[in-house]
């Protein structure tokens, strides 16, 4: 009898064991719970210039899953190695139709168009996945407000502008899924493994 | 019995010396001062990002650095074609800039050849 109650107990475990968490990832953000339903937060409209100075909207990322960044060419700081990391990402899902990546410049000054445009060349990318957007500069810091990363100028800051490294995961819906901390190779690790588990919800 | 184990010791010790030589480092003011002043850009291991901030840990020979790196330290690079600019590095001394020049060349490249400080500052004098 007792040899049972383990064996039982045994295959209990080990299927505990093999489960790997499979539940969903969060929305993330305030919700406003209302009586009749909830709102989630999400990524407002905007309008930007890219690269090659088109303008991009969110339609233009309607059927996207996408990665953004805040960062300026001349940051002396933390940018380079983010741009490491999204680099990383952008090398594992550059032939995914449904993965694009969104690095917004918050110096739109010193960034224009061109110098994105020169700044995306270095670094041997494919312009239709991987945009670099300017635009006005209250606008620019006002999105980095609803992606949750502190952006803003601070004279006193190396380079002028005080901001995190934080890169953000949208899905089609403009809600929030997951972040990294970009200056964080580990965290980005886990941040490949969130992207992989949104990915499944489109793969219907 | 006590001697066996005196040897046992002498023996481990002398292994983990061999293994931990191979990670030794020969130019450790240099490492220090990489990491200081070049890493945030040109990463830990040296390998930078893309072509926006320059590999130096694939170097084939030592002579184009030797001769060029001191004066990329002291003045920066600004080149036409060049996305971002490198601001030189104006408070570190001959000593400084030697040394880093010797940890790229011989600990993260492996290439075994010194620059002297005498050949370093004759090349600073020479900058453009």
């Amino acid at each position: 009898m007792k040899i049972y109650i383990i064996t039982v107990l045994l295959i209990l475990l080990s299927m505990c064991s093999c489960q790997t968490d499979s539940s969903p990832l969060p929305i993330l953000g305030r919700h406003d719970i209302s009586e009749t339903d909830t709102v989630y937060h999400r990524i407002p409209d905007f309008k930007f210039i890219n690269q090659d100075s088109n303008y991009v909207t969110n339609s233009d990322l309607k059927d996207n899953i996408y990665i953004s960044d805040f960062f300026f060419m001349s940051c002396p700081s933390i940018c380079p190695i983010v741009k490491k990391q999204m680099l990383r990402v952008y090398d594992k899902y550059k032939d995914n139709d449904r993965v694009k990546l969104v690095s917004h410049t918050i110096d739109p000054k010193r960034d224009t168009p061109e110098k994105l445009k020169k700044y995306a060349q270095k670094l041997n990318i494919d312009d239709s996945v991987w945009m670099f957007l300017t635009g006005e500069k209250g606008e620019i810091l006002d999105i980095a407000d609803d992606y949750f990363v502190a952006a803003f100028e601070d004279p006193d800051a190396p380079g002028g502008f005080d901001h995190s490294g934080k890169m953000i995961l949208t899905d089609t819906k403009r809600h929030i899924r997951a972040f990294a901390e970009g200056t964080d190779p580990e965290d980005v690790d886990q941040f490949l493994i969130d992207i992989d588990k949104l990915l499944v919800e489109y793969a219907q | 019995m006590r001697n066996k184990l005196i040897l046992a010791f002498g023996i481990s010790a002398i292994v983990s010396m061999i293994f931990m030589s191979c990670d030794y480092v020969n130019y450790k003011q240099g490492q220090g001062l990489y990491e200081a002043n070049c890493v945030t850009c040109h990463m830990q291991d040296g390998s930078g990002v893309a072509e926006l901030y320059p590999s130096l840990n694939n170097m084939q020979s030592s002579k184009t650095y030797f001769e060029a790196i001191p004066c990329i330290i002291r003045n920066g690079l600004n080149r036409q074609e060049s996305v971002i600019e490198m601001v030189g590095l104006q408070h570190l001394s001959e000593v400084e800039i030697n040394n880093i020049v010797n940890y790229l060349v011989n600990d993260m490249n492996k290439l075994k050849q010194e620059q002297t400080l005498q050949q370093t500052s004759s090349i600073l004098l020479k900058c453009k």
